[in-house]
């Protein structure tokens, strides 16, 4: 221990610094402390605390109880702060900030110098260091990385999702990870994981097996991301909170870094697993430690400890000043403001209707299944709300509906009333367990419901804003059709449930949020975004000395941003008409609703014009409003009677759940586990009354209800391939009924729900299974899917004819001798390439290319088809973030080398940078590909060369030249270049070669893709039905990539198109642009000048082109794919919807595709577009009856005025 | 049914009431008209010449010097002309409302500057139509690869969607010149253009540079800023005032009469700018007072080479989070990238195409070994066409050089674009286009290499397309050049706290590396800081921004470099070399530490 007299009694004021350094870290939530004696290295102090938000204080505090426990004077120590909050902190006490990484190698390099990987999560971010040894320097190198914009794979993620389940800190430490059975959960983002965790929560997971998820996705995002493709080589030291403190957390990272070791032939030591992954002892003061390191190194005077009362007088009066400086005004501007606003949109009072005694109440019941709560309501026959019921969700959403059922039958029957439902309609996530559970006559998809309530209650709607607890749905319509709508497929930011949890971590109930939020004079300026940031925003400010009501105003305040800027992207309001009905349940809440009337007012302000703003009357029930008006629309209109199982068989629902291996499903490889919900009513036994295709809250489930006594047969019996020992079912459990020969015997007078990820799934005997598998096979055979088509088509053999030159018949030079055993060679080289990219439109050019000269097809290998597993083991090498597509080079390359190349060895993998491509349209500036993929081939091989070069290590040659298929003259002297030495090519041969290629490519363009789709729009219309066609580039037929959306638009129906399929012929693009060329609109067919002018991207120019195509075709509509950071879709994003519905085209969309899968918002927006298709359908076929019976009496008129003409002989007048 | 009167025969009257009975009819069963409407792109607008007087162009998008020359530049040709603010987060957002969606920053940023310059116009009084009326925009464009290309529409959208539909759009062809169709007269494209723009880039360069170099060694703080703004306002004033070449008198009759007017006129054009002294010796004032500023070079900084994409290497706003002022306040030395490497990687391009399509000009047959004229009339008419881009390459580099030394020399000369192309050659193919691409990897391989930079900043928008596989790549580059320090920031608008700590994270190695390296020449010159301190201290040319540092082979940082000049000439003067004593029993660091020599960085105000 330091003696007091060695600094009191030091002579100059420098030796008084060599005294004790403090090393402070000031993170996002806890603040750490470690005073060393540098000459001794003797740790004298050290605390770890949470600040609990209140940063400065706690600082004050440590400093305070520093100065007094090691009773010194302020200037004995020296000071050196690090951390995400020590920047501000350590101007205030005269310490010097340290950047943490710096400090936290710092610490490894004293502590630790065996290190080679570091792995730190903290509260908001997480970092790794990798060490390399450098050549002539004793000093390794350092490659850090950090978490930038996101919080995914962040303590954050954990600690939001522990709030959630509610775990004490105590058992959160001691939740294992080895042995645990792990499910997927999206680690990317909090949000996501909270979402997958809902759904788990839901289907009964217990939480250790949640958080052992958990802990994997988060071990898997930092892997694949923040390594930046850079191996953990051993010994990787794990530091931060969750590591140090989260036992399972640890034990994820054991089990999963010696995986990558394994893989990469990493040199490990025998140790061990505890000493090569290791958490170091002080492991949470590291980033302290390093800040007293780094003071080592400085000079005496720096970072001189100035005492506590700049920091003091900080949290006294300058961070008032601070937050005013920053801040802005309140809610309203005024208190008249705030009162005319009150009384505008005040809530009506609404009181329930009031029944007869003895009189029999017919009413339609509509039950909205949330998220977060069920709502029902009762509806006349006249479209009159009688009741309303809430339930907060208790976790079932079978449990919550039946609570809904008696609340609303205590309504009616507590004044002597008897209620009878006639119609009974569900929506929401739940909607379709609940419609099975029930015997509802209506599942409605969510987005319908609530148009469909909106205009009930108001005229002329343009736009509706739906905010729950966790979507946000825009739905924007044209004269009463909806025309398109926009969900928060991607991102959370932005919804209620924020507002909710944010009050409630202040101590205050919901329902206050608007008179809390509106007491405040001024509020910070949060950025709009990412609510895991926002999350770090409200700590930002509570350190700024904001308070509570400050602190929700401004949350309130941001509110619109994200929902408009953000999530729907919506950035020009008034397009899209003046009048907007908001609903959900946040607009129970006037802050929030004062937000979005300003905001929208504010963009129709800037136009001199104002908006009509309603908050829909019923805004927590618009949903079960929705549901209950198409009850009551199938009875008025198909006189259909309910299927309702009755309000005492309701009462009497009695239902188990189960999802474990005796679910598992075995009609085909994917081997999914199920959910059965097992239902015990009144309604008849063994009822088998097929519902139609109905799906589960949280994947794009398909469930199906069977009772007892159905000829159940075992999945054994169903499965095509029988699985091995190792994977086949366990054995039947004992059966309650000895007919039954499920593994999961239905109880007596049960019926069971079956919710599945496909319809296959939704039965158990297999001879339903088969039924099902034929009617949707009978659809997918009746609607092409060219996507799907294409897919396979670009990777398969069009047998050319060999072009080879013949044998020579003497080799006198040795350039004559290489040349012949390069040829002799190409019969058994073996040659992998990507199914990744460009090869999807430019895949026969090369494969033909090569077969022709002599390499037989079965040597040409393709990487698998995309699919997460293969994403998931290539990616980890991946060092940057470009798109999706660009993203799965690695993978694609990585299953090339580790899978094919392994089974049989592969001489060279060739991925051709793609420079410029081949094209039909005409008067463009260019035909370039996207310079992302262009250059994928070289990021791709730096990814397997900047650890050594591992392609040189298995004797495989990788072939990565610049190719441009667009000029066939270049790319013949270019694939010379490459091929011409392995293959012993002659230039004549090259070309005859290219010349297959180019004929194989026409094969694949215009007979396959051209010619079926000239078959299914010729179909089209003789049956006048539509088709959909897909703008996307050739890459969205990868079905890892489109994510199989399209085959569930083929499934409702309709045949799918791909741009590049769409029939050029003469007599087609006279048909829809002949007109137009001979107007002087554009000056050929082929041309988009009319519409776009930068039209150097190919597949860009051919989405504007095949937009414009569909928005002529009378029998095709679009739907456009585009992958999260496109940069050439992004600059037509407006262009094409507005070619598209201009013509009054239905126009939909999923834009930011990436990796992850919403499987839940992929479902309702396939169910929303499957929905207002049929509409449109309905419509269109309505329009041409009447545009024929009007054609018929134009023609009678005819008749009758021509007849007119010949009576009159010259006439001057006709009648 | 009511009477019609034919007028037009009988036929046409009949389909005329048939046509007119359709439309009763649609109308009453709610149709839609029968033909949709299909969308068009808007008419654009044209500026002309007769409203050059009134019409005020506006631009922006580089650094203010650079901006302030070219606005010197075109009011000297008889322009009106307004450079716009540097955008900030402000004028992002705004470019965020009215734009697409998942665009890259540099759109968002300079669509939204125009909009929130026009709204300002707006505020200020002034109608819609009279804005549309009195202004124009001149921006840059491109045909591909990246987005940069299709940056004119998204200008277009966003005016349209903020109520500016009408407003102007000049497009400036990086690879073509201005488009004359869309120029109208209104901004003639001529050679007088062309030169005053080149000059403004070029001079733009040069003093960005100097600045950049001088200010981290300023003794006086504010002085480097202070020079630099008066000399700017001559520049300007010399720009504005230089008159383009004209032949004039007998010298201009005569050359009408022979018909050579033009060519000859073209010719003194070229000659003035290649040998004129009108520029060169305002830049020779400029050095004069940019070289008497007092400097301290024994301060040990790191010295930051930036790169990346065009914009955010180029911006000196929160387009790039302020980076550079944030890496001088960490006490960094800044390198700027030049505009002027762009311009040569441009015609090195062009020049790449020719020798790659040789012989395969359309329409034409393939030549090959078989038809040996064929082959080389071809390669000769390749090489024609490569000849006259490196006769604009070696003219426009000459030019640069001229005023580089006409400044004191200071400045780097351009990178040599064949040598960017030979070291990213192998690891990032040089044809794949995009710029940023393979001339990121080759900056960062040769800043390192020649000893020029402690550390590599790329500054790339977040989502920018070949910079972000450039990233991809350059992962490979650290591999190879264990000892090299690169970090990447993708500047996204938001998240300037984050950025900027990366960039202390990477900065406190390359100061790391600074400082070892003076360590080591402290060491092993013989002289002791303090001497050399007193020497510096008596000879005020070494305590002058004019003095020229050195660059020893291995020595990257300029007091490193200015301590081993220094103690050249003790040495020529014969001064022995004194170690500190003090500096026996401590390490190098401790013992620089100890004199003040290491400079830390300024903690950053909350």
């Amino acid at each position: 221990m330091i003696r007091l007299e060695d600094s009191a009694s030091a002579g100059s004021r420098a030796e008084i610094r060599r005294g004790p350094i403090i090393g402070l870290d000031v993170g996002s939530t806890t603040v750490k402390a470690v005073v060393v004696d540098p000459r001794t290295d003797e740790i004298l102090w050290r605390d770890y605390q949470r600040h609990e938000t209140r940063q400065p204080e706690k600082v004050l505090e440590f400093m305070e109880r520093i100065e007094s426990e090691l009773a010194l004077p302020a200037n004995a120590f020296r000071l050196f702060v690090t951390g995400s909050g020590g920047s501000g902190i350590a101007g205030r006490l005269g310490g010097k900030f340290v950047q943490e990484v710096t400090a936290v190698s710092l610490a490894v390099e004293k502590l630790y110098p065996e290190t080679n990987s570091v792995v730190e999560l903290g509260g908001q971010d997480a970092k790794i260091i990798v060490f390399k040894e450098t050549e002539g320097s004793d000093r390794k190198k350092k490659l850090p990385s950090m978490n930038d914009k996101c919080a995914g794979g962040t303590g954050a993620v954990i600690d939001k999702i522990n709030a959630k389940l509610r775990i004490p800190a105590d058992e959160l430490g001691n939740l294992g990870y080895e042995g645990i059975k792990l499910h997927h959960v999206a680690g990317k983002c909090g949000v996501f994981a909270e979402t997958d965790i809902n759904g788990l929560q839901k289907q009964g997971v217990p939480r250790e097996e949640l958080m052992a998820s958990l802990f994997e996705s988060i071990v898997q995002q930092n892997l694949s991301v923040l390594t930046r493709g850079h191996t953990l080589r051993p010994v990787v030291l794990l530091l931060g909170g969750p590591n140090t403190y989260i036992r399972g957390m640890v034990e994820a990272w054991r089990h999963n870094i010696p995986l990558i070791w394994a893989e990469r032939n990493v040199p490990v030591p025998d140790r061990p697993m505890e000493e090569l992954v290791r958490v170091p002892e002080n492991a949470q003061y590291f980033a302290a430690i390093g800040a007293v390191e780094f003071g080592r190194q400085e000079e005496p005077d720096v970072g001189a400890y100035a005492g506590t009362e700049a920091l003091r007088e900080y949290i006294e009066f300058g961070r008032a000043q601070e937050k005013q400086a920053r801040g802005s005004r309140g809610l309203a501007a005024s208190r008249t403001e705030l009162e005319s606003f009150a009384e505008k949109y005040r809530k009506e009072a609404w009181e329930p209707a009031r029944f007869v005694a003895g009189s029999r109440v017919e009413a339609f019941v509509g039950v909205d299944g949330g998220s977060t709560s069920t709502k029902g309501v009762l509806m006349d026959m006249e479209g009159r709300l009688l009741a309303k019921a809430y339930q907060l969700s208790k976790g079932n959403p079978i449990e919550d509906t039946v609570e809904i059922f008696r609340e609303l039958r205590r309504t009616v029957e507590s004044q002597g009333a008897l209620l009878e439902p006639i119609g009974v309609g569900t929506t929401g996530y739940a909607k379709d367990v609940l419609k099975d559970a029930l015997g509802a006559d209506v599942a409605l998809v969510e987005t319908v419901a609530h148009t469909k309530s909106a205009l009930h209650f108001y005229d002329e709607v343009d736009v509706i804003c739906d905010v729950g607890g966790q979507d946000i749905k825009i739905i924007i319509l044209n004269r009463g059709q909806v025309k398109d709508f926009k969900l928060n497929t991607q991102c959370s930011a932005g919804n209620g449930y924020f507002l909710q949890s944010t009050a409630e971590g202040f101590g205050f109930p919901v329902d206050r949020y608007a008179e809390i939020a509106f007491s405040a004079e001024s509020m910070p300026e949060f950025g709009y975004g990412c609510a895991v940031f926002m999350q770090s925003d409200i700590v930002d400010f509570q350190r700024q000395g904001w308070r509570a009501e400050e602190i929700m105003a401004g949350l309130a305040h941001v509110l619109p941003k994200n929902i408009w800027l953000y999530v729907s992207q919506i950035t020009n309001l008034p397009k899209l008409g003046r009048n907007f009905v908001l609903q959900g349940g946040t607009q129970h809440n006037l802050a929030a609703v004062k937000s979005q009337v300003d905001f929208i007012q504010e963009r129709f302000a800037r136009r001199g014009e104002t908006a009509n703003i309603w908050v829909h009357k019923h805004t927590g029930e618009s949903g079960a409003i929705g549901a209950a008006l198409e009850a009551r629309r199938l009875y008025q209109e198909t006189d259909r009677r309910t299927s309702f199982i009755g309000l005492n068989a309701v009462e009497a629902i009695e239902y188990t759940t189960t999802r474990d291996e005796r679910t598992r499903c075995y009609f085909c490889k994917n081997k999914c586990l199920r959910t059965f919900i097992d239902v015990k009513t009144a309604l008849p036994p063994g009822r088998t009354d097929p519902f139609p295709y109905k799906s589960g809250p949280e994947e794009p489930h398909a469930a199906r209800i069977r009772g007892r006594g159905s000829d159940d047969r075992t999945p054994e019996e169903a499965i095509p391939e029988a699985p091995t020992a190792k994977e086949a079912p366990p054995p039947l459990a004992e059966s309650v009924d000895s007919k039954s020969k499920s593994r999961l015997p239905l109880a007596e007078g049960a019926n069971r729900i079956i919710i599945a990820t496909c319809e296959k799934g939704t039965v158990e005997d297999v001879g339903e299974m088969r039924e099902i598998k034929k009617g949707i096979d009978a659809v997918r055979t009746a609607n092409p899917n060219l996507v799907e088509i294409a897919a396979t088509a670009a990777f398969k053999s069009y047998a050319p004819p060999l072009v080879r030159d013949p044998e020579p018949k003497m080799t006198l030079t040795k350039a004559a001798r290489t040349r012949r055993e390069a040829r002799a060679r190409r019969a058994s080289l073996r040659i992998g390439m990507p199914r990744a990219l460009n090869m999807y439109s430019l895949g026969p050019l090369f494969s033909a290319y090569l077969e022709s000269l002599g390499i037989p097809a079965s040597n040409i290998v393709w990487s698998d088809f995309t699919t997460e597993q293969l994403y998931r083991e290539g990616a980890k090498r991946g060092s940057v973030d470009p798109c999706f597509p660009s993203k799965l080079g690695i993978p694609h390359v990585h299953n090339l080398l580790y899978v094919h190349h392994k089974k049989k060895p592969l001489d060279c993998i060739y991925v051709p940078m793609v420079d410029d491509l081949p094209s039909d349209l005409v008067g463009c500036q260019a035909h370039r590909a996207c310079p992302t993929v262009t250059a994928t081939p070289d990021a791709v091989k730096a990814a397997f060369t900047k650890e050594g070069d591992l392609f040189d290590e298995l004797g495989v040659r990788y072939l990565d030249g610049i190719v441009n298929p667009g000029d066939p003259r270049l790319l013949e002297r270019q694939l010379y270049e490459e091929w011409g030495e392995i293959l012993g090519l002659s230039p004549m041969e090259n070309a005859r070669a290219v010349e297959q290629g180019y004929a194989a490519l026409d094969a694949f363009l215009n007979k396959i893709q051209r010619g079926t789709a000239r078959e299914i729009l010729d179909r089209l219309e003789r049956e006048d039905r539509l088709g959909i066609v897909l703008l996307g580039r050739p890459y969205h037929n990868d079905p890892g990539i489109n994510h199989e959306i399209l085959m569930e638009f083929q499934k409702l129906g309709y045949p799918i198109l791909t741009q590049s399929s769409l029939p050029l012929d003469e007599g087609t693009l006279e048909r829809l642009f002949g007109e137009e060329v001979r107007s002087g609109f554009v000056p050929h067919p082929l041309s988009v000048s009319d519409v776009w002018k930068n039209s150097y991207s190919e597949n860009t120019t051919m989405k504007v082109f095949a937009a414009k195509y569909v928005a002529r075709h009378p029998n095709l509509v679009a739907l456009e794919i585009s992958n999260f950071k496109c940069g050439h879709d992004a600059p037509i994003y407006a262009t094409i919807e507005e070619i598209i519905e201009s013509s009054g085209t239905p126009y939909f969309s999923f834009k930011d595709i990436d990796e992850n899968k919403p499987a839940g918002s992929i479902k309702i927006r396939v169910e929303t577009i499957g929905y207002f298709l049929s509409v449109y359908r309905e419509r269109i076929g309505r329009d041409r009856r009447k545009r024929a019976e009007i054609e018929d009496r134009l023609s009678a008129m005819e008749r009758e005025l021509r007849a007119q003409l010949s009576g009159l002989g010259q006439p001057t007048e006709v009648a | 049914m009511n009477p019609i009167t034919i007028s037009t025969g009988p036929e046409a009257a009949v389909r005329a009431r048939l046509e007119q009975e359709r439309a009763r009819l649609e109308a009453e069963a709610g149709l839609r008209p029968h033909a949709p409407s299909h969308f068009r792109r808007q008419a654009e607008a044209l500026f002309t010449a007769d409203q050059r007087g009134t019409t005020t162009i506006l631009f922006g998008g580089l650094t203010w010097k650079h901006e302030k020359l070219i606005h010197g530049g075109l009011e000297g040709l008889g322009y009106k002309c307004q450079v716009l603010p540097v955008p900030d987060v402000r004028a992002f957002q705004i470019g965020k409302e009215f734009g697409n969606n998942g665009q890259c920053n540099p759109t968002y940023f300079t669509v939204g500057n125009l909009v929130q310059y026009l709204q300002g116009l707006e505020a200020g009084g002034m109608s819609r139509s009279e804005i549309c009326e009195k202004y124009v925009f001149f921006t840059a464009g491109a045909c591909g690869p990246c987005r940069f290309g299709m940056y004119e529409a998204e200008y277009r959208l966003a005016l349209r969607n903020s109520g500016f539909e009408d407003f102007r759009v000049l497009l400036f062809q990086q690879s073509g010149g201005l488009s004359q169709s869309e120029m109208a007269a209104g901004l003639e494209m001529n050679l007088d253009f062309f030169l005053a723009i080149l000059n403004a880039l070029t001079i733009g360069d040069l003093l960005n540079e100097v600045a950049y170099q001088i200010r981290p060694y300023e003794a006086n703080r504010g002085e480097t800023d202070r020079v630099l703004d008066s000399v700017m306002d001559d520049l300007h004033g010399v720009m504005r005032s230089k008159r383009p070449f004209r032949l004039t008198g007998a010298r201009a009759r005569i050359a009408r009469a022979v018909g050579l007017e033009r060519g000859l006129t073209e010719a003194g054009k070229y000659i003035e700018q290649i040998f004129g002294e009108e520029l060169v010796g305002a830049l020779d004032s400029a050095r004069r007072r940019l070289e008497a500023i007092p400097v301290d070079r024994l301060r040990v900084k790191p010295i930051v080479k930036i790169t990346g994409e065009f914009w955010a290497q180029t911006t000196e706003g929160d387009g790039n989070f302020k980076m550079f002022s944030f890496l001088e306040r960490e006490n960094a030395q800044v390198l700027v990238e030049p505009i002027g490497t762009w311009i040569c990687y441009m015609i090195h391009g062009a020049q790449n195409k020719i020798r790659d399509r040789k012989g395969l000009e359309e329409r034409m047959p393939v030549p090959t070994w078989g038809r040996p004229l064929a082959r080389l009339r071809a390669e000769l008419h390749a090489q024609r066409r490569i000849r006259r881009l490196g006769v604009a390459m070696v003219l426009f580099k000459r030019v640069y050089e001229r005023y580089r030394k006409a400044l004191g020399g200071s400045a780097h000369p351009l990178a040599d674009q064949l040598e960017m192309e030979r070291i990213a050659h192998p690891l990032y193919n040089t044809r794949a286009g995009g710029g940023e691409g393979h001339l990121e990897v080759a900056k960062n391989i040769y800043y390192h290499h020649h000893g020029l930079a402690h550390m590599v900043l790329s500054l790339k928008p977040f989502g920018c397309m070949p910079s972000t596989q450039s990233d991809g790549v350059q992962s490979a580059v650290v591999g190879k050049f264990p000892d090299l320090i690169y970090l990447p920031i993708e500047t996204s608008g938001e998240g300037e706290i984050n950025a900027h700590s990366r960039v202390q994270m990477a900065l406190g190695e390359a100061r790391a590396r600074a400082r070892a390296e003076f360590a080591r020449v402290v060491e092993e010159s013989g002289y002791g800081l303090e001497q050399v301190r007193a020497y510096v201290s008596e000879r005020e040319e070494m305590r002058r921004a004019g003095l020229r540092v050195g660059h020893s082979p291995g020595v990257v940082g300029i007091a490193a470099n200015f301590y081993l000049d220094a103690t050249r000439r003790m040495r020529a003067e014969g001064i022995a070399g004194v170690p500190d004593a003090a500096t026996a029993n401590e390490t190098p660091e401790d013992s620089l530490a100890g004199r003040g020599l290491v400079e830390s960085p300024v903690a950053v105000e909350a």
